[in-house]
């Protein structure tokens, strides 16, 4: 068979046609229409009756429980002699601005060591954003201030010190940004936001300048993920193809663009933590959409929720739902989060140190598990992840 | 979709609820049974959307973006079954969803066992935009609105998966002593 995109996209469309003689959608209709006849409708927004209930019984349960747990482990850890100097009251605070019954014990792996100095200044103005699925696949952000954060995927490049966590920064002068905004400028593309098509296969491409208030965006990809865009024409492509040269090899770049190119740990001065959870099976009243992130607090450990009570909505992320419940946490408060995490038995769903999820469980078995993420937050205020899916 | 009967079933209506269901079971059916690749999973899926728009109707705020926030409650619905089907049976083989059907060419018959394993090692997400794009015809923007995600998170998945797609048939089309045996 032949792999053309258009061909390939009308065989897969063909396929996806078939199965349908197994479908008897009056007798899903009339099971539905059974179901909704003996339920009623949900009338308050976030305290669906079931779920209130639920609610209030699991609030209470996992506050007895989160007391529990953690002085337990408090206890056994302060028996085992990993809390030197006693129990955890007997320690200095945490430096978070909420009040996390969960003292500093260890480092958490992915988090950036207490004491590591964050990235100054904290807010800057993103100029151009460069996302390339081309190996080594890479993502860098360049800011008005001449900082240059990227991602080396996944490994740790040499002399970044224990403050690594995934993503790097280089300062560039104001003419390296110059620079760097004249060769988009000068390719022509960036006139309009662009969604570009190739017949190869190339990997993905996504490069954004600031131009004026918003940024413009082209897009380059393989022609199945949209059948209207134009196909590049060969200009285009050799430009696309020289913006990603250039991104794949910094060094080619004039030695006036650089403050230092010394390589070194981006260090967010916050995090974005987003909880999503899902429900198990088809209990109905039992779903709760990511905009409802109070009712999955209520399973975390009660210090984890004191922390997240204590944030900042936010919606400004990269890689969940738009309406997730996200909450901005300044990188001491993350950490102490963590540690709450840890100390209340809440399972961390992987040990790299290149991103921070942990996996909370419903005993009621209402929902699936609940999931957490920190994702590290740009200095333009907005998060984003580096791990997964 | 019609926006006063969709805010005649947030007041409660039945009937209008019952209109509006109809003009979905179809559709929902047809991608739930698409990303899920069984049809028992597919009619549970689709039964449990309906019900939970009925029961959160009251909750959406703007009629007229119905129609993305109900595909949003079916993909929602669509994931809590897969979960639920490897919860309880972790090695169930899933039978393919489409029937035996008039093949004239052995190049089609592999081309379709092809799509079908790749499909099915295909993440849930990757599933889901290959399906609302493809099959139910959505633009990236509502695939995007739909699941609640960046437009650019949209392309992006849609362009691995069919870049995953394509390899997998690609594969297959290559002469036999070019394969490797897995």
């Amino acid at each position: 068979m032949t792999t053309d995109p258009d061909d390939f996209t009308d065989v897969l469309e063909a396929w996806l046609q078939e199965g349908g003689s197994q479908e008897d959608p009056y007798r899903i209709l009339d099971r539905a229409l059974a179901r909704v006849g003996a339920t009623r409708q949900v009338r308050f927004r976030w305290l669906p009756p079931a779920v209130a209930l639920a609610d209030g019984t699991l609030r209470f349960a996992f506050g007895v429980m989160a007391v529990a747990v953690v002085t337990v482990a408090g206890l056994a850890l302060a028996s085992s002699g990993q809390w030197p100097g006693g129990p955890p009251s007997s320690l200095p605070p945490p430096s978070t601005s909420a009040t996390p019954s969960v003292a500093a014990s260890t480092d958490i792996v992915g988090l950036p060591p207490e004491g590591a100095q964050a990235s100054d200044p904290t807010i800057g103005e993103l100029v151009l954003r460069f996302e390339s699925a081309s190996a080594p696949s890479t993502t860098f952000w360049v800011y008005a201030d001449g900082r240059m954060i990227w991602s080396p995927f996944q490994s740790t490049p040499p002399g970044v010190g224990d403050a690594f966590t995934g993503l790097v920064e280089q300062r560039l002068t104001a003419q390296g940004v110059d620079f760097l905004r004249s060769e988009l400028v000068s390719s022509g593309l960036f006139a309009n936001d662009l969604l570009l098509l190739h017949e190869g296969n190339a990997p993905y491409l996504r490069i954004d300048l600031l131009d004026g208030d918003r940024l413009v965006g082209v897009t380059w990809a393989w022609s199945g993920i949209a059948e209207d865009a134009p196909v590049a024409t060969a200009e285009q492509e050799a430009a696309l193809n020289a913006l990603k040269a250039l991104f794949a090899d910094t060094s080619s770049w004039p030695a006036s663009a650089w403050i230092d190119d010394t390589v070194t740990a981006y260090v967010p001065s916050s995090y974005a933590v987003c909880i999503g959870v899902q429900a198990q099976g088809a209990t109905p009243g039992h779903w709760l959409g990511p905009t409802d992130p109070e009712l999955a607090w209520a399973l975390l450990p009660q210090p984890a929720q004191d922390l997240l009570a204590a944030g900042e909505p936010t919606t400004n992320q990269e890689w969940m739902h738009a309406d997730a419940g996200c909450t901005r946490l300044a990188t001491d408060d993350a950490r102490a989060l963590a540690r709450a995490f840890e100390a209340g038995g809440v399972e961390r769903s992987s040990a790299s140190r290149y991103w921070v999820a942990y996996t909370a469980s419903d005993p009621s078995g209402a929902w699936e598990p609940i999931w957490i993420q920190f994702g590290p937050m740009l200095p333009d205020g907005k998060a984003t992840w580096l791990g997964p899916g | 979709m019609d926006t006063e009967l969709v805010r005649r079933a947030q007041q409660g209506d039945r009937e209008a609820y019952t209109r509006l269901a109809g003009m979905l079971t179809a559709r929902f059916l047809g991608i739930s049974h698409r990303i899920l690749r069984d049809i028992d999973l597919a009619e549970d899926a689709t039964q449990q959307s309906l019900v939970t728009i009925w029961q959160r109707l009251p909750q959406l705020r703007d009629p007229e973006r119905f129609e993305a926030w109900a595909h949003r409650l079916l993909v929602r619905a669509c994931y809590a079954e897969s979960q639920r089907a490897r919860r309880w049976a972790p090695g169930l083989t899933l039978t393919p969803a489409n029937e035996p059907a008039a093949i004239d060419e052995l190049g089609a018959v592999n081309d379709r066992d092809e799509l079908e394993r790749a499909f099915r090692r295909l993440s849930f997400n990757h599933r889901s935009v290959v399906v609302l794009r493809h099959y139910a015809h959505l633009s990236l923007e509502e695939v995007a609105t739909t699941l609640d995600i960046p437009v650019g998170t949209a392309a992006s998945r849609l362009h691995y998966a069919l870049r995953e797609l394509r390899s997998a048939v690609q594969a297959d089309a290559r002469p036999a002593h070019q394969r490797s045996i897995p």
